[in-house]
């Protein structure tokens, strides 16, 4: 799949407005480079998230705190079958995978918009802890841990995507 | 009611849309602000800027027709309405009140 086509489709499947999509088209047709539509496509996605968001506040906040109903416990019971690099890398991934997954089957006509601000949130939260246990962590042993802490909350966005295709087909 | 203020980025639009007239999309609206007052604005943002003013009443839009050059989506057009139009007189007006007699900004306005 061709960058441009990928970006696109990433237009539709985030419910970008036809409008600013045909704008986006006609520029990157008159000459625009790879690197401004990808930036351009970015700021659309997550203008269209965020006003998806800002227009339904009770469900972005009954999606925060599904996805974290289901993510903490799993994380946490995850870590009673070892404490290594790697289960932790992957209670942490099949966690977010899950909370990811129970907030689109719950919220299934924003799936990819309520999975964005559980991501963030969670992002959020786990920089927030990060920052106050500081001291305790400036080691090297604790930073593939800090490293997946932050990046695995972005596994919660692939149901969403996921979603988010099927409900929006293809158009091109 | 006290009427709406607007920024500095809506007042760049609004400037855009009167000298662009019945012409005035998405892009036209970019290039405008970006050949004129030397600033990039994402496209993204110029339309999440009109949609907030099209809430306050301050333009109105409609879609034209949708082209095969445009993978099949249509334009939307914006116009600035009265209440528009009086926001961006009473922003320009504060402008001209706010730097009357500043000796600092001489030569910088050219």
């Amino acid at each position: 799949m061709s960058l441009d086509k990928f970006l696109f489709r990433m237009l539709d499947v985030c419910r970008v407005p036809g409008p600013l999509a045909g704008d986006l088209l006609e520029e990157r047709k008159s000459g625009r480079s790879g690197l401004w539509l990808t930036r351009q496509v970015a700021i659309a996605v997550a203008a269209a998230l965020a006003r998806e968001v800002a227009g339904h506040k009770l469900q972005s906040i009954l999606a925060m705190s599904v996805g974290l109903a289901v993510s903490v416990p799993i994380a946490t019971s995850t870590r009673l079958l070892g404490n290594s690099v790697l289960w932790f890398g992957l209670g942490h991934l099949l966690a977010y995978c899950l909370a990811g997954y129970i907030i689109c089957r719950s919220f299934s006509a924003r799936a990819l918009a309520m999975s964005a601000v559980f991501v963030v949130y969670a992002g959020l939260a786990k920089t927030c802890l990060l920052a106050f246990n500081a001291e305790r962590l400036i080691n090297g042993a604790a930073l593939p841990y800090i490293f997946l802490t932050l990046l695995t909350p972005l596994a919660a966005l692939l149901p969403g995507l996921w979603f988010s295709s099927a409900r929006y087909p293809d158009r091109q | 009611m006290p009427r709406r203020q607007i920024n500095d980025v809506e007042l760049l639009i609004l400037l855009a849309l009167l000298r662009l007239g019945p012409d005035a999309y998405g892009v036209p609206i970019a290039r405008e602000i970006e050949s004129r007052a030397q600033r990039e604005i994402a496209l993204g943002t110029v339309y999440a800027v009109l949609d907030r003013l099209e809430a306050a009443g301050l333009v109105t839009s409609e879609l034209g027709e949708a082209t095969p050059e445009r993978g099949g989506r249509a334009r939307r057009y914006f116009y600035v309405t009265d209440v528009g139009l009086r926001a961006v007189r009473d922003a320009m007006s504060s402008m001209r009140a706010m730097t009357a007699g500043l000796e600092i900004l001489q030569g910088a306005a050219s």
